[in-house]
């Protein structure tokens, strides 16, 4: 187990320790491809998203199976699940919950509270951009601090805590665009695309109505909290960690290091906490890789995920037609992990032997 | 300063320089290369991306991953020059180094690093005995010799000594300059010969049917006739050959037919041009001063002048044509010059009704344009002849007196 805060010298977690969390995860994720059909990215993602204990937002067209996803994976994991229809006259008070006035057993009269939705493990908010921004707001204490406030009392929220939000990319019409401090408090920003042909083939002839088929198993609490032990233990690299700073620093144009698309078409790049977004759910991708450290490339997985709702593109960018995806691609090609500047005529012919040697 | 004095001076010093160039540039080179190899860091996360490790590789450097080491199997990248065009460049240039090292030395000018580079001067000079040889201003054999003078001054130039080199340009230049102005004095002479017969010419023309004054003509005639072609043969140019000399003898009898002296004015002719072609080449090649090469264009010329005009000259330079007789084409007009007041009534002056449109020294209500007053009524008179201006009546007195009786 990687120990840094205690002051210890890290190591790094053996093999057979990590071997029943890898195992554990590969059976998760086997359930999910079952019951998502067609989404073998995207579950991993989500997942990945679960295990960083990050906020993730869905975006895709109805019908694609968000709701679905997130039921199943609420239900895998053995966590409380909550459901709640974002509309334009929804109430913080309807989220949060609130005080009712009701007699005790001495007869006595007293504000009493009821928790709303949001005290839950899963929390579903569909359609979030649809509430109004004293509604959206209220989200943001809960999603930050995994706690609520109300008439001055703080409560916590259940632990393990997720907002898993999905929002309409169409219909934009009475819709209320997320701010971006709310924004950055989701850790992925995941769009969910349709299926191909097979897939919906496969939907078709082997569930009736559509209907997914419930999970038959489930994790329990003891086999959570180990994933979240397991996850700790993976180690961060320093030249890694220094690839993180280097790209969350590098989409702001500012930056000496930003690309000549990010001068261009970027006003304001990734917070700080963009980067330790990505540090977790890079160690959540190494470990459902089983691996006890994390890689470039595991970053380089996560970051279009982690950055693309973090990016505020100006108007050139939409006039041209970009979107962040392509400005994120553009940093990640062109910063070299390695920070070495090699001079055009010296090139390094090993990946061919490294993936030889691999196979 | 010890190899130099190991070596000695001469050739041998240059060479051992040249040898010693390759190793001086090749440690600088090899310090700027050494400055720019990657830390360790770098290379194991070149290392890391390049096999894919999934950060076991970089993480050695800070945890113990044996564990997992059979896990992995690492290989090492291999890199890789792209030489091409980089290798045969190096190739051709060590190749060429060392043919110029094995060079004989009697192959390598040995003064040349102390050359004095005078070869701009040296063509200039060149240009003006080649342009003096071929005007037949010096002889061939004089031309020869002075290239070979220059020939020599090139071989001796030494940046050690330059004041020589400049010293012997100088004087060459000089010789040349020298013989430049006595060519063009004696071609002053020449020119006004060959004016004067064209002056004696013209007068034999005039006195047709006087024989007295015909003789007289001939006579000068035969004497400037004789002075040109003496002058003729000193400048080598062709007005001595031939006909000329059969029209001297004609002249020396007084026997000159009217076709006889058209040829004789257009030989003449011929030779004052030649001899201003050849003053402007010399002036251009800057052999002879400007200012004397005007002064012999512009002689003769009164003379010439005075010829065609059929008046009696003066000559001279500067000195203006014959006399004319001061004629005055008829009374000025008035028009312009003077006119009568008009009262101009209190609603023409007055502010509300009228306005400015133009000021005039004219007449109100003439239309006539704005006339200056100036000694002539003819404002563009300026590019006409003097025949065309008339001279306001004012001025006639001081006009008179300017030009009058003495010139």
């Amino acid at each position: 187990m990687t120990v840094t805060d205690s002051g210890t010298s890290p190591h790094l977690v053996a093999p057979d320790e990590l071997a029943p969390s890898v195992q554990l995860i590969r059976r998760v994720l086997d359930e999910l491809d079952g019951i998502l059909l067609g989404q073998r990215q995207l579950n991993r993602m989500v997942l990945s998203g679960v295990l960083a204990r990050g906020h993730i937002l869905l975006e895709g067209l109805p019908g694609v199976g968000k709701t679905a996803l997130v039921k199943a994976m609420g239900e895998l994991l053995g966590l409380g699940f909550a459901r709640v229809q974002f509309t334009p006259d929804l109430m913080p008070s309807d989220i949060l919950g609130s005080h009712i006035l009701q007699n005790d057993a001495q007869g006595r009269r007293e504000m009493q509270f009821e928790p709303g939705p949001v005290f839950t493990n899963i929390l579903l908010a569909d359609e979030i951009n649809r509430a109004s921004p004293k509604t959206q707001s209220a989200l943001l204490e809960a999603m930050q601090e995994r706690c609520v406030t109300l008439m001055g009392k703080t409560r916590p929220l259940p632990a393990p805590f997720f907002v898993l939000a999905s929002q309409n990319p169409i219909e934009l019409e009475g819709t209320y665009p997320l701010p971006e401090a709310q924004l950055d408090r989701f850790l992925f920003k995941l769009t969910v695309g349709g299926v191909n042909v097979e897939t919906l083939e496969q939907i078709i002839t082997t569930r009736r109505r559509g209907e997914p088929p419930k999970p038959g198993w489930k994790v329990s609490e003891q086999q959570l909290l180990a994933l979240f032990a397991a996850m700790d233990a993976i180690f961060l690299p320093k030249a890694v960690g220094r690839y993180i700073s280097r790209l969350a620093a590098a989409t702001h144009p500012a930056s000496p290091e930003a690309t000549e698309m990010v001068r261009n078409y970027v006003s304001y790049g990734a917070s700080p906490r963009a980067a330790i977004a990505m540090a977790e759910a890079a160690r959540a991708l190494a470990l459902m890789d089983g691996r006890p450290t994390v890689g470039f490339a595991d970053v380089k997985t996560v970051a279009p995920a982690v950055l693309n709702h973090r990016l505020i593109l100006n108007y050139k960018a939409k006039f041209d037609g970009l979107d962040a995806f392509a400005v994120i691609g553009g940093i990640l090609e062109s910063l070299d992990e390695a920070q070495v500047h090699l001079p055009s005529d010296i090139a390094i012919a090993g990946a061919t032997i490294a993936r030889e040697a691999r196979a | 300063m010890l190899i130099a004095a190991a070596v000695g001076e001469g050739l041998w010093q240059y060479r051992f320089h040249a040898f010693l160039l390759p190793p001086v540039l090749g440690v600088v080179w090899a310090g700027v290369a050494l400055r720019q190899l990657p830390g360790r860091g770098s290379l194991t996360a070149l290392l890391e991306r390049t096999n894919n490790a999934g950060g076991l590789i970089v993480a050695s450097s800070e945890v113990d991953i044996s564990q997992w080491a059979d896990a992995f199997a690492a290989a090492r990248p291999r890199v890789v020059w792209r030489m091409g065009r980089r290798l045969v460049g190096l190739v051709a240039s060590a190749a060429f180094m060392i043919a110029c090292m094995a060079a004989p030395p009697n192959l390598v000018p040995p003064a040349g690093m102390n050359n004095l580079q005078i070869d701009h001067h040296v063509d200039v000079i060149e240009g003006r005995t080649r342009l003096l040889e071929e005007r037949k201003i010096i002889p061939q054999r004089q031309a020869s010799q002075i290239r070979k003078e220059l020939s020599n001054i090139s071989k001796r130039a030494d940046a050690a000594d330059p004041a020589k080199t400049w010293e012997s340009l100088d004087h060459v230049k000089d010789q040349l300059s020298g013989l430049a102005r006595r060519w063009a004095q004696d071609a002053a002479v020449a020119k006004s010969a060959a004016a004067g017969a064209l002056e004696a010419a013209g007068n034999i023309a005039l006195a047709q049917g006087d024989p007295a004054a015909t003789a007289k003509a001939m006579s000068e005639l035969s004497e400037h006739l004789a002075e040109c072609i003496a002058q003729s043969e000193l400048l080598q140019s062709d007005l001595a050959a031939g006909q000329i000399a059969d029209l001297l003898k004609n002249a020396q009898l007084g026997k000159l037919s009217p076709e006889q002296i058209a040829a004789l004015k257009e030989a003449l002719a011929c030779e004052m041009a030649y001899i201003d072609e050849r003053l402007i080449e010399l002036a251009d090649k800057c052999m002879i001063d400007p200012q004397q090469a005007a002064q012999l264009l512009a002689c003769g010329q009164c003379l010439g002048s005075g010829v065609s005009s059929g008046q009696e000259g003066s000559g001279g330079i500067g000195r203006g044509g014959g006399p004319t007789p001061m004629t005055w084409a008829g009374e000025s007009d008035s028009a312009g010059v003077e006119w009568q007041p008009v009262a101009i009534t209190p609603q023409e002056l007055s502010p509300g009704t009228s306005m400015v449109t133009g000021i005039s020294a004219g007449k109100p209500g003439d239309e006539q344009p704005l006339v200056q007053a100036g000694g002539s009524l003819d404002t563009s008179g300026g590019a006409g002849s003097a025949y065309t201006h008339q001279i306001l009546p004012r001025h006639r007195r001081a006009v008179e007196a300017f030009f009058g009786p003495g010139q």
